[in-house]
């Protein structure tokens, strides 16, 4: 099935041409710092991964295509129980690949993820006049739906013949995921873990269960209603190889590491915030795929 | 809740944690033991890769500039080879004659360098064969057996691979501009290498047997469709295990390039050639 694309001006000349290594699937969750977790809120989210995808280990000086893939997230946080947090998170996709002159692109409603997560650990307590501490440390589950598109044509040219680049991946998958956050005065750090059970969808196709995880230190500075809250970490991810069929795809799965770089500013009930990640160590689709930065920014209200 | 019945529900949960932990990250991946039945009913594919590189790069046509062993620089705008007889060689040494095999590799089309075998027994193939070239029989056969790659016709596809009804089909076509090759020859590098033996009169024979195993068998089943990645360095058609000077080459004023089996033979391009082919590794990709 592996197939080999650099010359794409001879593109139509080739039937059913497709390639399995590009990109990773563009559902990734992740959530960033969330404080402020009392509140309800309503929000946007834009964020954008970039790869280069090489067919051969003996292409590295050239990659043999560029995937690009864009998001809109509306994602929704509010308690219907004091200790009782619901997400939900409802992404719409653009994927881009490019392969020389050849561009395909695809968007659609990608696969949405709700979420319940219950308090275990809330505690707020003035110790003295000078130090304010503040835990909170939530763990819950939910499901990843097959709310997005997963249907491609191995021979319609127009399409990315990859189950990697379709706005979903076909498939409920079971989420698992913890959050721990502690403030003391201005300063805080947030640790989360984000862990797929994934499943198989229609076409056979299971993508490789996944976790993904972060450490992140925050610091908290306010006048009066405005607040900014500048935001140092680490992230880190690792995705078990697909299969189809029960056959291994060898060149799926992997992990990332990366520095993340975050700043929100609140004023009032709104805040706009930008994150970033920048990989310092990866290994994707056994080293055929390397991630660029991935940048998001999200604005939201909080009620 | 007495104590025991407590701790044993912690440990019910910590095991749960832990199972969850292990089917996540532990041990090696595989695929389902199901997927790896032999069905002897049923045959399946195998697709030979030929990726193009010179040295550790990947070959770009007529755009990248490469050199050889005597520091002289060259592009490559045209390297083009038959591949036929195709045999693969299954891991307890059976092997498996791949019928009507005859294929032509260009670097200009990239459907060309996929070539898709099916009707394959099922099976964990560790070895494949090939002749670099057309075969002296095929070569011999009446024009109208000649059909597909080898149709040497004004519209055939291997138009620019033939020389004459005796000297027969180019096996392999490496040409491109070098500042190594004078003015007067338009600094134009050509070195085609043919030869069967000859229809009418004896030629060289320079059909050469390129033998190869793979670091990972190759497993043919209903479902998984093997590619064998396959790197063919254009680059030995000059540095072999004879070192080609296109200076020294083109120092003769009268010298345009190698075009019979004759000069093909004499400079050592056969042997060359047979040393461009390596297996870079086997993706037993699901069909």
């Amino acid at each position: 099935m592996k197939r080999l694309l650099f010359f794409a001006l001879l593109l139509l000349s080739i039937p059913g041409w497709a390639c399995d290594v590009c990109g990773c699937s563009g559902t990734n969750f992740y959530l960033g710092v969330l404080p402020q977790f009392q509140k309800h809120f309503v929000g946007f989210r834009y964020r954008t991964q970039r790869y280069d995808t090489f067919m051969s280990r003996h292409h590295i000086d050239q990659a043999d295509s560029r995937e690009s893939f864009q998001a809109i997230d509306l994602w929704v946080r509010f308690y219907p129980l004091r200790r009782v947090q619901v997400l939900a998170i409802a992404p719409y996709q653009f994927h881009q690949q490019t392969q020389g002159n050849v561009v395909r692109r695809l968007q659609g409603l990608g696969d949405a993820t709700v979420l319940v997560n219950y308090k275990l650990i809330d505690r707020s307590r003035i110790r003295d006049s000078a130090h304010v501490v503040k835990h909170a440390l939530l763990v819950g589950g939910g499901a990843k739906l097959a709310t997005g598109a997963h249907r491609y044509s191995e021979t319609d040219l127009s399409d990315v013949a990859n189950p990697n680049f379709q706005p979903g991946t076909g498939a409920t998958d079971l989420v698992l995921n913890g959050i721990y956050t502690l403030r003391v005065n201005r300063w805080g750090m947030n640790v989360d873990a984000n862990a797929r059970i994934t499943g198989t969808n229609a076409e056979g196709y299971h993508f490789g269960n996944r976790v993904n995880g972060s450490l992140i230190g925050f610091y908290v500075k306010q006048w009066g209603a405005t607040a900014v809250m500048p935001s140092v970490g680490l992230y880190a991810e690792y995705a078990r190889k697909d299969h189809k069929y029960g056959v291994l795809i060898q060149e799926t799965g992997g992990y990332l590491a990366a520095a993340t770089l975050g700043l929100d500013a609140y004023r009032g009930n709104w805040v706009v915030g930008v994150n970033a990640q920048l990989p310092v160590q990866q290994r994707i689709s056994d080293g055929l795929v390397q991630a660029h930065s991935r940048l998001a920014i999200h604005l939201s209200r909080m009620f | 809740m007495n104590a025991i019945q407590h701790i044993r529900q912690r440990s019910f949960g910590w095991f749960l944690a832990l199972s969850l932990v292990v089917s996540l990250v532990a041990c090696t991946e595989q695929s389902d033991p199901g997927a790896l039945v032999i069905d002897p009913k049923t045959n399946g594919e195998l697709t030979l890769e030929f990726d193009n590189v010179v040295g550790g790069t990947n070959l770009a046509l007529g755009k990248a500039t490469y050199k050889n062993s005597f520091g002289e620089a060259f592009t490559v705008d045209a390297f083009n080879y038959f591949v036929s007889n195709v045999v693969l060689k299954k891991a307890d040494g059976t092997t498996y004659n791949v019928p009507n095999s005859y294929y032509l590799v260009r670097e200009s089309l990239a459907s060309s360098q996929l070539v898709k075998l099916t009707d394959i027994p099922q099976g964990d193939y560790t070895g494949v064969s090939f002749v670099l070239g057309v075969d002296s029989t095929k070569s011999a056969s009446p024009v109208t057996e000649r059909i597909g790659a080898l149709d040497p016709g004004t519209y055939g596809q291997a138009v620019d691979m033939y020389w004459s009804w005796n000297s027969g089909y180019i096996f392999v076509r490496l040409e491109g501009t070098s500042t190594a090759v004078p003015a007067d020859r338009n600094g134009y590098y050509e070195l085609h290498t043919g030869g069967f033996g000859g229809m009418t009169g004896k030629t060289v024979n320079n059909l050469r047997v390129v033998s190869l195993t793979t670091p990972t068998p190759a497993t043919v089943r209903t479902r998984i469709a093997p590619t064998i990645h396959l790197l063919v360095d254009a680059g030995k058609v000059m540095d072999g295990s004879t070192k080609i000077s296109l200076t020294s080459l083109y120092k003769d004023r009268t010298f345009n390039g190698i075009h019979s089996p004759e000069a093909a033979a004499k400079l050592g391009l056969p042997d060359n050639q047979q040393g461009m082919f390596m297996v870079d590794h086997v993706h037993n990709d699901p069909k």
